[in-house]
């Protein structure tokens, strides 16, 4: 369950004021797929970095799963990433230098998981998202929508709670774009995670259980 | 423990850089200590020297001297000398003569003594203190010369150390990123970066001393004298002193590392990435 009620936030840019999320209320229940369109700029990913415990609100408050997070301590936020958070984002951020099953291991081996369940529950991550093959290859190796399954594979190795994707289509063609975006709605409802997509594409937002629009701070039923 | 395996990787990774950076410090290193370990060694024997000086007589035979002559010759004066003490210490064809007590004034008539050995033998009038002087100049001398060596070398590996460290956080950013989103926090992400850096420093400190120890006693040979070399010892001391010049150069950099760490903002870092 993840809640948001009244969030404010403002960026000081120089002399000028934004503010970007105002009075902002939102609710997902467990499981549940929401997707978020909006202009550029609109504050789409602003929203979502709130979300991720990445950025602070100036106002209002954040719930997930009965944790205030809005009131968590940055070591606190750490450990809600490591345990209940996964990231997918545009441009994947895999480390190059490590191989696939590496790169999903990456979580685990942060949340303090001993090597050899790490490695079990990372090839089962990969397996899931039809990378099972690829375990050893190098990163660099891959075309962007195998790179964008394994970053998905590393958002779902440590059983989060809550998948935050920021446009995870944006850098791929439609086709390509349309079996990700099914892969990702498929993990989160046989996995009872709750998945959250920004994303400028119709189609990509059609899939999800609830549409909203970010419109002048807010967030409407699409 | 997984921070170890990553350590290791990054260390596999950038091992052209850290291996270079790694050669300059332990050749910085070597120098400081064996630069360190002449100069204590120096005091050290001209102190020896100072609290026993010595005035030694040398007699050095020729292949055709009559060596039996030359002994009865040596005895005879030491016998004719008796208030003085003296002994003989016979080395091969060397003959020193010596006391406890100041025999400078015996000089002359003990080269009168040994005239009926002809121009067959070398008499040399040896003052301890002068000859470890004359001989430390040699080791002195060279001492400078790596000094000046040692600075450079020493300017050149922190300027590299400097440089290195900013152009690992460039390389970084990316990947210190990605394990922020995984779930590090960012002052673990410092402690892998910092052990990194700090793992290479205490290699290259533990292997150029002990290049250093094993190379100082060459320093000797700068020293060398007919009747003996100049001893040149690795001492401890010049460890404290390599540790000491450890800090002090790389503190800059790694502090600079630090703060800059401190600095790194996850969202800007994504903000830069995204667009
Ligand atoms: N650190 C910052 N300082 C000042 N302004 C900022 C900062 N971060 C974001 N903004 C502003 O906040 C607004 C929302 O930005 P955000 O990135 O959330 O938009 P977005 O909806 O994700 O846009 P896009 O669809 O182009 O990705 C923008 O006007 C942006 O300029
Ligand atoms: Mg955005």
């Amino acid at each position: 369950m993840l809640e948001l009620k009244n969030i404010n936030k403002s960026y000081h840019d120089g002399s000028t004021d934004i503010h970007v999320l105002k009075d902002l209320s939102l609710k997902a229940e467990k499981g549940t797929v929401l997707s978020i369109m909006g202009r550029s700029g609109c504050g789409k990913s602003t929203l979502l970095h709130i979300l991720g415990g990445i950025e602070r609100i100036d106002s209002g408050s954040y719930e997930l799963d009965g944790v205030r997070i809005d009131k968590c301590t940055p070591a606190e936020l750490t450990k809600i990433r490591s345990q209940k958070l996964g990231f997918v984002f545009q441009s994947y951020y895999l480390i190059k230098s490590l191989n696939c099953v590496d790169n999903v291991e990456v979580p685990l081996g942060y949340a303090g998981i001993k090597s050899k369940e790490r490695r079990e529950r990372a090839m089962a991550a990969l397996e899931y998202v039809g990378m099972g093959d690829y375990a050893e290859r190098s990163i660099t190796k891959l075309s962007g929508g195998q790179q964008q399954r394994i970053a998905i594979a590393r958002a779902i190795a440590a059983s989060p709670s809550l998948i935050l994707a920021d446009e995870p289509t944006g850098n791929l063609d439609s086709e390509t774009a349309e079996t990700i975006i099914h892969l990702l709605v498929k993990l989160a409802e046989q996995n009872g995670i709750t998945l959250i997509i920004v994303t400028h594409d119709d189609k990509v937002a059609s899939t999800a259980h609830e549409q909203y629009i970010l419109r002048d701070g807010m967030c409407v039923h699409a | 423990m997984y921070s170890i395996k990553i350590i290791l990787h990054y260390l596999k990774l950038y091992k052209k850089q850290y291996f270079l950076l790694g050669i300059q410090m332990t050749v910085a290193f070597a120098l400081i200590f064996i630069i360190r370990s002449s100069e204590i060694s120096l005091e050290l024997r001209q102190a020896d020297a100072e609290s026993e000086s010595k005035v030694s007589f040398l007699v050095e035979a020729g292949a055709d001297t009559d060596t039996k002559m030359l002994s009865e010759l040596i005895n005879r004066f030491i016998e004719e000398n008796a208030e003085f003490g003296l002994q003989c210490i016979v080395n091969g064809n060397l003959y020193i003569v010596s006391s406890d007590s100041d025999i400078s004034s015996l000089f002359g008539p003990f080269r009168l003594a040994l005239q009926p050995c002809g121009e067959q033998i070398t008499i040399t009038y040896y003052d301890s203190m002068e000859m470890m002087k004359s001989m430390g100049n040699g080791i002195a001398y060279f001492t400078n010369i790596l000094k000046i060596i040692m600075v450079i070398v020493t300017l050149v590996a922190a300027v590299g150390f400097t440089g290195y460290v900013m152009l690992t956080l460039l390389q970084r950013e990316h990947d210190i990123l990605a394990a922020y989103l995984c779930g590090a926090s960012l002052k673990k992400l410092l402690f892998i970066t910092g052990t990194e850096l700090i793992a290479v420093g205490t290699f290259s400190l533990a292997l150029g001393c002990g290049l250093g120890y094993i190379l100082t006693p060459t320093m000797s040979s700068f020293g060398a004298s007919g009747i003996g070399l100049y001893r040149i010892t690795p001492q401890p001391e010049a460890f404290l002193y390599a540790f000491a010049l450890l800090i002090v150069i790389y503190a800059i950099p790694i502090l600079a590392y630090g703060v800059r760490m401190r600095l790194y903002d996850p969202l800007v870092q994504i903000r830069k990435e995204e667009n």
